[in-house]
């Protein structure tokens, strides 16, 4: 035998296979590439020196993690489709006379023509495509930052490792698959009878259990600081309740139609729900995944969209006044600071304006009824129950949001951001006051973005310190002075670096002096940032979606040819075969996004306080982004399947 | 009562590059009476699939007709086709064509199910032929469960159920051992003297040995027939075997 046989015949192997090597090469590529991508991503931000780079580069390589794991999976899931469709093939060659070591020879071949084409256009694709990226990365942060396109050795090298494995370790697979069985089996392999799958009820009722928890979980919380604490383990509960409510909450639901005789004796639902049980038992493990990846893309893309899109609002909550500062209060501290910050400013010819200038005490306590309690049993409440308590006096509230609001001693006011005050007391250390009413709009300044919020307006200073006195751990009496700056932008930025050292100077002692410039930068660097990743992985997983979907209907196509032919010969017409074929592959396409959807409506709340976490409070925005992504991602989905269920049907149809 | 009326059925394949042609069938006419159990009987490629494919509005002939209850099953339009065929015919396959994904009882009800017949109605008519056909038992098993002759059995009862007006059957002792195949035959001679109309195509001796009428086909035409008359299975045998051997040597000079 010449030395290229093999090689001949594992390169007409490939042409042969093409309907199913071809969606394979091509998913190699695409995912080789954006692994390249995403590696040189990385390695272009950690080289680079810039404010921020570390946070783009940390979670460039959380991303990178994420494509690497998940093409292990995605080409291990493919190849083991390939495999199976191939068995047939492979045990004619052993009867026709190839040995195990022959097979395995051809193995080899095939293994390495795909691996090197796959690698050879991943890469150029990479290559080609990681300029487009790079300019999209910047233009996405605005520039704010800026990495600069470069072609390095490592990530190729990286890439090249990665996948090098990635398809050794499949030949392996695909070698111990063919060791271990005898032709006879590799060639009826395709044909076993299949029993009737069980109906697994113990694991159906996990599943329920599960998702009952998950769900649970993400509707009881009530503060992002839950929420942060929980999630991972209600999409754990949820993955999980996922997964075992496919595999047998599907076949005991199936079971029960069939046993609803005027349901299933019925033309088309008398096909498909004996035909769905056998279907669900093969495909329910790759319909949960086409769920959860579905539901990961809707998450990643509306919560990063959400960010991105919303992040001058964050900022404008994070930060009042372009310049923010904080200092212990005594008194004459007020006019000291404001003298002080308005002479550098002036230094730089800016002027300052719209400045708040704001007395407050805050502290950590736990609710209790009416009482706020610092030093609760351990144990005994719940995260929702912890407040940051900040308190003022009713006349620095007045001053900065241009009420007019009066207070007797004994009374206040409460502004609670989250879930509202019913008591008509609050009790602080040994003072209790009457609540009088609720602020009218929250106090311009900075506050907790995790824990619940509760703003007290005092009639004034005085019981701000009898306060105070009660709780001798709080932090003490802050003074607040904010300001805006009036002026060209590069002064303003001259300003900027040089304001906490000027405020030293004259004797001004800052806790605090943020400004929103830094604070930007920042916001579109990590945003920014997140946002590309949440795209690339959006891409990915779609990409993933996508594959998987469509092998599932290839593999249905040639399961169900014969199936549909019996039932031709048995007086079934053309049209008939498609109406139920056309009802099948609705219910087996559209039920993972259904439930995607389901989840995804459930997991809104956690998201949104989540989201909430990062300083997003805009609700609304996140609900239009959330049902925008889920309108983006349908449609690629009905497009998918106009493409996926034509090839299906040209498989089943009878051939005349 | 004439029940199929075959007349001048001809049927001529062309290779996919119209190079070749091959006559299938030349000219074929024949009657089956109603109540009657005819079998056709020929040597591999004489036409018998050819024919049998024809009857079951499966394929279209060449040229020719074919009358059913005095009705030209050709001019049926396409749509209305599979409604003809579960209605009017029933189908005993060589390799049983049971669907694994029902279990026996909804395999036989397939036809019934489709016609939209009211469940109570279907339990009402399967009861008596699983009793006859002796499958009463296995009704709730899976296909892979059973046996050959069994399988076999619950698709005899599938193409009974309809009260078909022909049963055409294809080999149906093909797959079968011999003490299945003697099972199924008799049972096809019962039912045949319950009234029911068999065609059936095989190529096994001891299978036409039950008929009530034999047609020999030969290169695409009936070239003999054999009518039973007082005879016994066994003589019949022996008369189809006399046939046979005429057929394959000295029916060259009939040509």
């Amino acid at each position: 035998m010449s030395k290229l046989f093999y090689t001949r015949l594992a390169f007409t192997n490939l042409r042969k296979n093409k309907s199913t090597y071809f969606p394979y090469l091509l998913s190699s590529v695409v995912i080789i590439s954006m692994f390249y991508i995403i590696q040189s991503l990385y390695y272009a931000a950690t080289d680079a020196e810039f404010y921020g780079a570390g946070t783009m580069g940390s979670v460039l390589e959380l991303g990178s993690y994420v494509v690497g794991l998940f093409a292990v999976l995605l080409l291990f899931y493919t190849n083991g489709f390939l495999i199976k469709r191939r068995k047939k093939e492979l045990g004619l060659y052993s009867i026709l006379g190839m040995e195990k070591r022959h097979i395995a020879r051809l193995l080899l071949c095939e293994t390495f023509l795909t691996t090197l084409i796959s690698l050879m256009l991943g890469l150029a694709l990479g290559l080609l495509l990681s300029k487009l990226m790079f300019l999209l990365l910047n233009n996405i942060t605005q520039f704010s930052i800026q990495i600069t396109f470069q072609v390095s050795l490592p990530p190729m090298l990286n890439t090249v490792l990665l996948f090098l494995v990635i398809f050794l370790l499949t030949l392996l697979y695909n070698l111990r698959h063919i060791h271990i069985s005898n032709p006879i089996t590799l060639l009826q392999s395709s044909r076993q009878g299949e029993k009737e799958p069980k109906t697994k009820w113990p694991l159906a009722l996990f599943g329920l259990l599960c998702i009952a928890g998950g769900y649970t979980i993400t509707l009881l919380v009530q503060t992002p600081f839950e929420a942060v604490a929980l999630f991972f383990a209600a999409a754990i509960l949820v993955i999980l309740g996922t997964y075992s409510l496919f595999t047998a909450g599907s076949i005991a639901l199936l079971k029960f139609l069939r046993s609803r005789k005027k349901f299933y004796y019925n033309p088309r639902n008398f096909i498909s729900v004996s035909g769905m049980i056998y279907r669900m038992k093969q495909h329910a493990a790759g319909l949960a995944s086409i769920c959860i990846l579905s539901t990961a893309v809707l998450v990643i893309l509306s919560s990063t969209v959400s960010l991105y899109a919303g992040q001058q609002e964050i900022l404008g909550h994070r930060y009042p006044r372009d310049i923010v500062t904080q200092s212990a209060y005594s008194e004459g501290v007020e006019l000291k600071i404001q003298q002080a910050s308005n002479e550098t400013a002036q230094m730089y010819s800016l002027e300052v304006y719209n400045a708040v200038s704001f007395r407050s005490l805050s502290f950590v306590a736990a609710k209790e009824g009416g009482v706020m309690n610092t030093e609760p049993k351990e144990g005994s409440i719940s995260a929702s129950q912890i407040y940051e308590v900040v308190l003022f006096p009713v006349e620095d509230y007045n001053r900065a949001t241009g009420q007019a609001l009066t207070l007797l001693p004994g009374e206040v006011f409460l502004y609670t951001k989250l879930s509202p005050w019913n008591e008509s007391s609050i009790q602080l250390g040994n003072q209790t006051l009457v609540v009088r009413g609720s602020l009218p709009e929250a106090a311009p300044i900075q506050s907790s973005q995790l824990s619940q919020v509760i703003q007290v307006a005092v009639p004034d200073l005085y019981t701000l310190q009898t306060i105070l006195n009660a709780f001798p751990e709080a932090e003490g009496i802050r003074y607040t002075y904010d300001f805006d700056l009036e002026g060209f932008e590069e002064e303003i930025r001259a300003f900027c670096s040089d304001f906490p050292n000027a405020m030293a100077d004259a004797g001004c002692d800052l806790i605090q002096a943020d400004n929103v410039y830094d604070g930007q930068q920042d916001f579109l660097t990590t945003f920014g940032t997140l946002f590309f990743i949440g795209l690339f992985l959006g891409v990915l997983f779609t990409m993933a979606t996508v594959l998987i979907i469509y092998y599932k209907q290839v593999s249905e196509g040639y399961d169900d040819r014969e199936r549909f032919e019996i039932m031709q010969k048995v007086g079934l017409s053309h049209q008939e075969v498609k109406k139920t074929i056309h009802k099948q592959i609705l219910l087996v396409f559209f039920l993972p996004l259904l439930i995607a959807v389901v989840h995804i409506a459930v997991a809104f709340h956690v998201i949104s306080m989540l989201l909430m976490a990062f300083g997003l409070l805009n609700t609304n925005l996140f609900f239009l982004c959330t049902l925008g992504t889920i309108l983006v991602f349908a449609l690629a989905y009905v497009l998918v399947y106009a493409m996926t269920a034509r090839t299906y049907y040209r498989l089943v149809q009878r051939k005349n | 009562m004439t029940l199929l009326e075959v007349k001048n059925l001809k049927k001529i394949y062309t290779t996919r590059f119209g190079g070749n042609q091959v006559q299938a069938l030349s000219n074929v006419s024949f009657s089956v009476e109603e109540g009657e159990y005819v079998a056709i009987m020929g040597e591999s490629g004489s036409g018998k699939t050819t024919l049998l494919n024809i009857l079951a509005s499966l394929d279209k002939p060449t040229s020719g007709e074919i009358l059913l209850d005095g009705k030209n099953i050709l001019n049926i339009r396409e749509r209305d086709l599979a409604a003809f065929r579960r209605d009017q015919l029933g189908f005993v396959f060589q390799d049983f064509n049971l669907l694994d994904t029902f279990s026996l009882k909804d395999n036989i009800f397939l036809p019934l199910v489709l016609s939209r017949t009211p469940y109570q109605e279907m339990e009402n008519r399967l009861a008596p032929i699983a009793q006859k056909l002796e499958i009463s038992e296995l009704l709730h098993k899976f296909p892979y469960e059973v046996s050959g002759g069994q399988k076999q059995r619950a698709a005899v009862a599938r193409a009974l159920i309809t009260h078909p007006r022909l049963v055409l059957a294809d080999e149906p002792t093909g797959a079968l051992d011999s003490k299945a195949s003697a099972h199924l035959l008799r049972l096809f001679s019962e039912i045949n003297r319950g009234g029911q109309t068999v065609l059936m195509v095989t190529h096994s001796t001891m299978a036409a040995s039950h008929a009530g009428r034999i047609l020999f086909i030969k290169d695409g035409e009936v070239f003999h027939q054999l009518y039973r008359g007082g005879m016994s299975n066994e003589e019949l045998y022996q008369k189809i075997s006399d046939a046979l051997t005429l057929l394959s040597s000295g029916g060259a000079g009939n040509e």
